[in-house]
């Protein structure tokens, strides 16, 4: 497709302006603790918008329209899993801020012991690097090298050049930054994008009445693969995502105090309601606007940008192609500091302990050049693997819920105990494991595969802590955690 | 243009507001919600507990879907989702917390 000059000028200012701030943020960066949790000097609406810029990926605007184009308005379910923000707020991010931790793995190693810790480590860190990093990087690149016909290769390439340079330079305070003006774009893409669609159909209501029956149930029945099992599913995977992982959770530890880190989340839970809607705008849309045959030729992928490629003339398209690769980025560097900074602390600092902060800074940075060469090989690596990804990012899915479930357990369940957690994680893994690989739940799969890495870890995990007594080391550990939560540090 | 585009863009204009005006000021040094005034309340918990009602009406609406139509089961979930969120801000805005983090300072 033609590009207009207008639209290259926009997309090459966005990148100029995103390693400048990468350079700028890097003066100010002395130590660990800057790289790690930006300093912890972050507001509520900075932090609201990173963590909606985190958790909208090039998928919510290339991928989900192909998805609602098939299935309608229930696909608005994935974003909206962000209401597990609310309970993040009230319940957890004071726990952590009182802990004053630096990754979230540290609850495992202070509530279970270090074998806790260090499995969820490697797990976040495969997660983050090949899965977040890896993967987002590739499909960003797939959709910029469909558009404008450069060698998929290249783009990858030069797609993790870019965010491996300012994450590099400025760590968590500069991938915040960047990702409030990523934000930004993101949703002015959006917003123009929903402008026009509505102006299309007359509105909201015009478009509704556009579309064949069943595709506007907000709860379909559970007959329909995205049906009310689906649904429930939906809304309790975004738990892990909200409350336990590094990958999002790292920018509450960031924040100023922890009643900014409350907010920061309840707003990032709220904002992610329009954005729900104006996600799923495209897809809706070209079911009318797209002939059925021009669809069935083309990748699911290019659904959303025909339809703005159809509806937003030069200059404004610049603005989505923008937003689009801002997608991208935002995802991808997260997940590398998140996964540095793991690394750093939680096996460079356990075998180095009293090291001065420079020191671990200069790690974190080399740490975070390997951790991006090996997603950018990986990102490489996807087209080869094909089908067979699929099933390797289900296995990870498949490991976010008894993560969730060992820290429900650990603050709500004192008799829960090291082996009781350990155990329970890879008895929930293998059940869900299990469930996948059998295709248990036939078109509620994603349901009985959450339900069986939910309960297999829940009953494993509390029968193991029954039957199996803690040491003194384990119990003095235990009352230290709860001591430290209720007094602070 | 219809209520339910007004609604929506509504919503999109003023989080697009705030997202840009919030942060401005914030990068200028002016930090909003720093402190909370009220003290940790552990009894009482209203906040919490627009929030069980909120959960249980979703997971009540979903679970409903079984035997009832999508239309019958809709305001149940979609309303149950809104709870959830007054819930949660009425539970920030009173500064409720869980009975562990009893008798400690802030930060």
């Amino acid at each position: 497709m033609a590009i207009s000059a207008v639209d290259m000028i926009i997309l090459v200012a966005y990148l100029i302006l995103t390693l400048f701030i990468g350079w700028y943020v890097s003066k100010k960066i002395t130590g660990f603790d800057d790289f790690a949790v930006g300093g912890r000097s972050f507001g509520p609406f900075v932090l609201a918008a990173t963590f909606g810029a985190t958790n909208f990926s090039t998928w919510s605007m290339v991928g989900k329209p192909g998805v609602v184009y098939n299935a309608g308005i229930s696909v608005s379910w994935i974003a909206l899993n962000a209401c597990a923000c609310v309970l993040a707020a009230v319940v957890f991010v004071p726990i952590y801020r009182k802990l004053r931790y630096t990754t979230m793995s540290e609850i495992f190693e202070d509530r279970y012991d270090g074998k806790v810790r260090g499995l969820i480590s490697v797990i976040w860190v495969i997660a983050d690097t090949m899965n977040r990093f890896g993967v987002t990087t590739y499909a960003a690149a797939v959709i910029v090298s469909m558009l404008f016909g450069v060698n998929l290769q290249v783009i990858i390439i030069a797609t993790a050049v870019i965010v491996l340079i300012y994450t590099y330079l400025g760590g968590l305070k500069s991938v915040v930054i960047t990702d409030v003006i990523q934000f930004v774009l993101m949703w002015i893409g959006l917003f123009i994008g929903a402008i026009f669609i509505f102006r299309q159909f007359n509105g909201w209501d015009g478009l509704m009445m556009s579309l064949p029956e069943g595709m506007m149930d907000w709860v379909p029945a559970a007959d329909n693969g995205n049906g009310w099992p689906w649904i429930l599913a939906m809304t309790l995977l975004g738990f892990p995502y909200f409350i336990t992982s590094q990958f999002v959770m790292q920018r509450g530890l960031g924040a100023k105090t922890v009643n900014v880190a409350r907010w920061g989340i309840l707003l990032a839970g709220l904002i992610a309601i329009p954005m729900a809607i104006m996600e799923i705008l495209p897809g809706l849309a070209a079911k009318t606007m797209l002939d059925a045959a021009e669809v069935g030729a083309m990748s699911p992928d290019m659904v959303g940008p025909a339809i703005y490629m159809k509806l937003l003339p030069p200059g404004l398209l610049g603005v989505f192609f923008s937003a689009l690769i801002a997608a991208g980025f935002s995802t991808a560097d997260s997940a590398l500091c998140a996964s540095s900074t793991l690394i750093t602390e939680d096996f460079y600092r356990k075998f180095r302990p009293d090291e001065k902060p420079e020191k671990y800074l200069r790690v974190t940075r080399i740490v975070t050049i390997v951790m991006a060469v090996l997603g950018t090989c990986w990102a490489l690596l996807v087209p080869v693997f094909g089908g067979a990804l699929d099933a390797i990012l289900n296995v990870i899915s498949i490991t976010d819920m008894p993560i969730f479930v060992m820290v429900i357990l650990a603050v709500f369940y004192k008799k829960m105990n090291a082996m009781g957690a350990l155990s329970g994680i890879v008895a929930g893994t293998l059940c869900g494991t299990v469930a996948s690989v059998t295709g248990a739940g036939g078109i509620q799969g994603l349901a009985a595969t959450t339900a069986a890495s939910t309960l297999g870890s829940l009953i494993v995990g509390v029968a193991v802590s029954l039957f199996l007594r803690r040491g003194k080391e384990e119990e003095s550990r235990l009352e230290k955690f709860f001591a430290r939560i209720a007094e602070g540090e | 243009m219809d209520f339910m585009t007004i609604v929506i863009f509504l919503a999109i204009i003023l989080s697009t507001l705030l997202m840009i005006v919030g942060p401005l000021l914030e990068l200028k040094g002016k930090i909003f919600f720093l402190e909370n005034k009220h003290p940790l309340k552990t009894k009482g918990r209203y906040g919490m507990g627009i929030m069980v009602v909120g959960a249980l009406m979703f997971i009540g609406g979903c679970v409903g879907r079984s035997w009832l139509s999508s239309s019958a089961v809709t305001p149940l979930v979609l309303g149950g989702y809104a709870v959830w969120f007054a819930g949660g801000f009425v539970s920030v805005i009173r500064n409720e917390g869980i009975k562990a983090l009893e008798s400690g300072k802030e930060e």
